[in-house]
């Protein structure tokens, strides 16, 4: 196996509350080959938002990372000084979440602000202004010179978001770590900025973490998936094979949420209940009190993961042999 | 159904509780609250407790703190323990009703133009930014000087003047409401304007309005203390103000004329806005929300 | 079909001021939108579109520029007290944001039993349990033990949940529902779509369903009316519509849904949006159109029939 760009072992971080200790992400591995697109799939309670700002160090408190390690490119992330790091999130780790526009400072023009995204040291040149127009033609705005005079404000939602997507990438990060980048935005909007997310990506090399509650979206763009509920991985593998063939029922029941407007509708099965109250998350596996398939064992005993060829695997009891 | 009403009632009492561990969990706004229940007490009590009546005479003339007179007597021989329990009263009395006029002025034309927006809103807002820019100190002191100095006059009066803060705080919390999808959602339902602004959003827009009234009572009691200082307070009230206008000529030799009503009107001030901090958080939760 | 629609809007228009400035949006400019019993009308239009000002204008929550909305074939603004509650009775809304929709200051118990009272849909001793009833309805059961909590102690799918229970709480012929399970999870996206259509066929009553997602307009719709910067640019059955769209937005929109039917997605439209207060002359989305010509440009296109029940606003056969 090739050294992994990312590399995530079993990260752990919590919350100490009045209700009792939040586990809100419970022992996540994972990670990122160099020019891979990843996808982090969930939904709200899942830990997926918490594993990014864990990787990032943004945790906020009183959210504390507990047990694991991270590593980019060989590099420790955990045992870094808050100074390096802050070096690691300018240069080597792009950030893109959601609403654009809370991220972008309304009294300075967009050109001003991806300045700032350079350096410190921010020289006024031809050279910086033309850094600064390449960007935002590289994510594909037609105007660049008008938008760089622009004040956010001015910007519909979708270009707010490009033009933090050219702020991330001006620096020409590793790795872009987006969360939930088109959440809130509409369908034609958000396929500009899958494409553009894809686009750069591709023509800079970067690796991509996609974190989204949408699987469709990340099957879109991503090669590889990780499912994840109540702070746990539960299947990860390539995208084709788990929409293929998922092998965990809530990958099921996520797949069977998906409403496709190009096939004629079909009776929706829902999933009954509600995600876990993380304080106290149940017993054995996670998923069963949910799970339409749960067996006796489910409650008592987490299910080991078990791999099904090519880097694809899944925690379930239904995996495995039953004991005779 | 009798099952049902108790746990009514335990949502509202579980509402009070957790709201007053936010409150107790900041000790400055506890000890706020001990001193302002003292004072309180001190001023309701003042006939029981106060050795002397507040204008009686036959003390020694400057006489230093002793164990008949605990805070010493002034020029006149009157007993300043007496006189700042009394002057207690003067100062809650006024604070409290001047700042309840206050709210009741700002609250009704701060939700009408809040609410109702428009041309209403534009004229509302012109006759508060009237009474915003008035010089507080010297309108009460023309109106003192044409009516007359009375207890009710300066509680008008105050209460006249702060009015205008409470009235922009509000509209702007009723604009912000008057769009959520709830408020939207009563206007579905068929309720009228009246039961949406009273019922729908000023339960919302009280907190903040709430904690700036807490904090207007300290600055109204300074003020009448100001006016009696002056000599535009009511002559027939014991006042702080008062006894420091008296002191003036004889703090050098009798330190505790001034001392101890001026130390009256600092502490009880700032128990109030400790105890308005104190209320903001008991109204605010910041972290409790689930989600 | 000669019964009055429940409720339509003809020639409808709302306009807006922009604020700071003397600009005028006309955020609906004239919408012709009818509602029939027993049947569920998807509003589809993104951001911009103006499709929730025209769903609050239809229950007459926002005053109209021109035209009018018809109840039952009696004009709205035309409606005495008394009958103007009657129309708030029979049209209900719930919204998209289930973190806004529900009063944070009153129990669940107050908020359903206001428009209990205000409307003596039970008399006051019944009130307490008729909430009950809703709340089981509409599946958090049983019912009683929510009634004393506040919203914040509920989460977004049962806060949602919530909001449907007291627009029915009123017997409505007629649900407006603002995108209703967008703000949702997936998995609680798909109970509330078969709760609102469970509730739909048990209770006979009409929906209008706005929302931006394709997917579960195609699930609960039986027709669509596609919005654009504040115009219709097609309407129709919705398997017609979905098998044959006729308008270049349709198709757009379409392609721009995620599927995982299809291997690629079609390229992205073309520019952007126009401002709302600035929209092009003639054909509104002419900007954006692979196939506009100059004509499109002089003449606003009027929705024309294109086949049976399926119309479109656009000047060629496409």
């Amino acid at each position: 196996m090739s050294a992994a760009l990312l590399a995530v072992e079993d990260l752990a971080t919590s919350f100490a509350t009045d209700g009792g200790t939040l586990r809100a992400v419970d022992g996540v591995s994972f990670h990122v080959d160099a020019g891979e697109a990843i996808g982090i799939v969930g939904e709200s309670g899942s830990g997926k938002s918490m594993t990014a700002l864990s990787i990032l160090r943004l945790v906020p408190s009183p959210g504390r990372i507990t047990r694991g390690r991270i590593s980019l490119a060989g590099r420790d992330l955990l045992g870094l000084s808050e100074a390096a790091m802050r070096g690691v999130r300018r240069t080597d780790i792009a950030m893109i979440f959601q609403d654009a526009g809370a991220y972008l400072n309304p009294v300075m023009t967009v050109g001003e602000q991806i300045a700032e995204a350079i350096g410190p040291a921010r020289p006024r040149d031809a050279a910086a202004r033309a850094r600064i127009l390449a960007a935002l033609s590289s994510v594909q705005i037609a105007d660049p010179a008008r938008i760089a005079r622009a004040y956010p404000h001015e910007l519909s939602g979708g270009m707010q978001q490009r033009v933090l997507i050219a702020a991330a990438l001006i620096r020409e990060p590793r790795l872009i770590l987006a969360d939930e980048p088109t959440t809130a935005l509409d369908a034609t909007v958000q396929q500009q900025i899958l494409a553009c997310l894809a686009d750069l990506q591709q023509r800079t090399g970067a690796a991509l973490l996609l974190i989204s509650h949408d699987l469709a979206v990340v099957a879109q763009i991503c090669d590889r998936l990780h499912i994840m509920y109540a702070g746990e991985i539960v299947e990860h593998g390539p995208v084709r094979e788990i929409f293929a063939a998922p092998k965990h029922p809530y990958t099921r029941a996520l797949l069977d949420a998906i409403l496709d407007p190009w096939q004629p509708p079909r009776a929706l099965v829902p999933l009954d209940g509600a995600p876990p109250d993380m304080a106290a998350p149940p017993p054995g596996c996670r998923f069963h009190p949910r799970c339409p398939q749960a067996m006796a064992i489910c409650a008592k005993t987490a299910p080991p993961a078990r791999s099904f060829g090519d880097a694809h695997a899944a925690r379930c009891w239904l995996n495995e042999e039953p004991v005779p | 159904m009798t099952a049902a009403t108790r746990r009514m009632g335990s949502a509202r009492a579980a509402w009070w509780r957790q709201g007053w561990r936010r409150f107790a969990a900041n000790r400055l706004s506890l000890i706020g609250l001990v001193l302002l229940a003292l004072f309180v007490a001190a001023g309701l009590a003042a006939p029981l407790l106060a050795p002397f009546g507040p204008f009686q005479l036959g003390g020694p003339r400057l006489g230093a703190p002793s164990a008949v007179h605990l805070f010493g007597c002034d020029q006149l021989g009157r007993d300043i323990f007496s006189g700042v329990l009394y002057g207690a009263r003067t100062s809650l009395a006024v604070g409290f009703l001047s700042v309840g006029l206050s709210l009741l002025l700002g609250i009704t034309v701060g939700a009408v133009a809040g609410y109702y927006g428009g041309r209403i809103d534009d004229l509302a807002m012109r006759i508060t930014e009237i009474f915003q820019v008035l010089p507080r100190f010297f309108l009460a002191l023309i109106i003192v000087a044409m009516f007359g100095a009375s207890l009710t006059g300066t509680i008008f009066v105050i209460g006249i003047l702060s009015w205008a803060e409470i009235a922009r705080l509000v509209r702007g919390e009723f604009l912000s409401f008057r769009d959520r999808p709830f408020v939207t959602a009563a206007r579905a339902y068929g309720a009228g304007d009246a039961q949406i602004m009273l019922r729908e959003i000023l339960p919302n827009a009280i907190a903040t309005v709430v904690v700036a009234a807490a904090l207007q009572i300290p600055a109204a009691i300074i003020l009448e203390a100001s006016l009696s200082f002056i000599g535009a307070g009511d002559p027939t009230v014991m006042s702080w103000g008062r006894m420091l206008t008296s002191a003036q000529q004889y703090m050098r030799q009798a330190w505790w004329t001034a001392v101890f009503p001026g130390l009256a009107i600092s502490l009880l001030a700032m128990s109030l806005a400790l105890v308005a901090d104190g209320i903001n958080d008991f109204l605010n939760p910041r972290l409790g929300r689930a989600r | 079909m000669s019964e009055a629609p429940i409720l339509a809007a003809e020639g409808a228009a709302v306009r807006f001021a922009v604020r700071g400035s003397k600009k005028q949006v006309m955020a609906v400019d004239g919408v012709d939108l009818a509602l029939h019993a027993d049947e569920t009308v998807a509003l589809v239009g993104e951001s911009g579109s103006g499709k929730t000002t025209l769903g609050l204008a239809l229950l007459g929550l926002r005053s109209l520029a021109g035209g009018r909305v018809a109840w039952r074939g009696r004009d709205v603004a035309s409606l005495d007290r008394h009958t103007l509650r009657r129309f708030r009775r029979d049209a209900q809304i719930v919204f998209q944001d289930p973190y806004a929709s529900l009063n944070p200051r009153l129990t669940i118990a107050e908020t359903l039993r206001r428009p209990l009272a205000l409307h003596r849909i039970v008399p006051a001793d019944a009130q307490r349990d008729e909430s009950a009833r809703l709340l089981d309805r509409v599946g958090l059961q049983p019912g009683a033990l929510y009634l004393d909590r506040y919203p914040h102690e509920f989460s977004g799918g049962q806060r949602q949940r919530i909001a449907i229970a007291r627009a029915l709480s009123l017997r409505p012929g007629l649900l407006v529902a603002d995108e209703p399970v967008s703000a949702l999870d997936v998995s609680i996206r798909s109970q509330v779509l078969n709760l609102l259509t469970e509730l739909r066929q048990a209770l006979g009553l009409s929906m209008l369903f706005l929302s931006h997602d394709l997917g579960v307009v195609r699930f609960i719709a039986s027709r669509v009316a596609v919005m654009y910067l504040g115009r219709l640019v097609e309407t129709g059955p919705t398997r017609a519509l979905f098998e044959t769209p006729r308008h270049p937005y349709t198709r757009a929109l379409l392609a721009a849904a995620p599927s995982l039917s299809r291997a690629i997605a079609g390229p992205p439209l073309a520019g952007e949006p126009p401002l709302p207060s600035d929209p092009p002359s003639g054909c509104r989305f002419r900007t954006r159109c692979p196939f506009a010509k100059p004509r499109c440009a002089e003449e606003t296109p009027d929705l024309r029939d294109a086949a049976a029940g399926h119309r479109v606003a656009c000047h060629f056969d496409l």
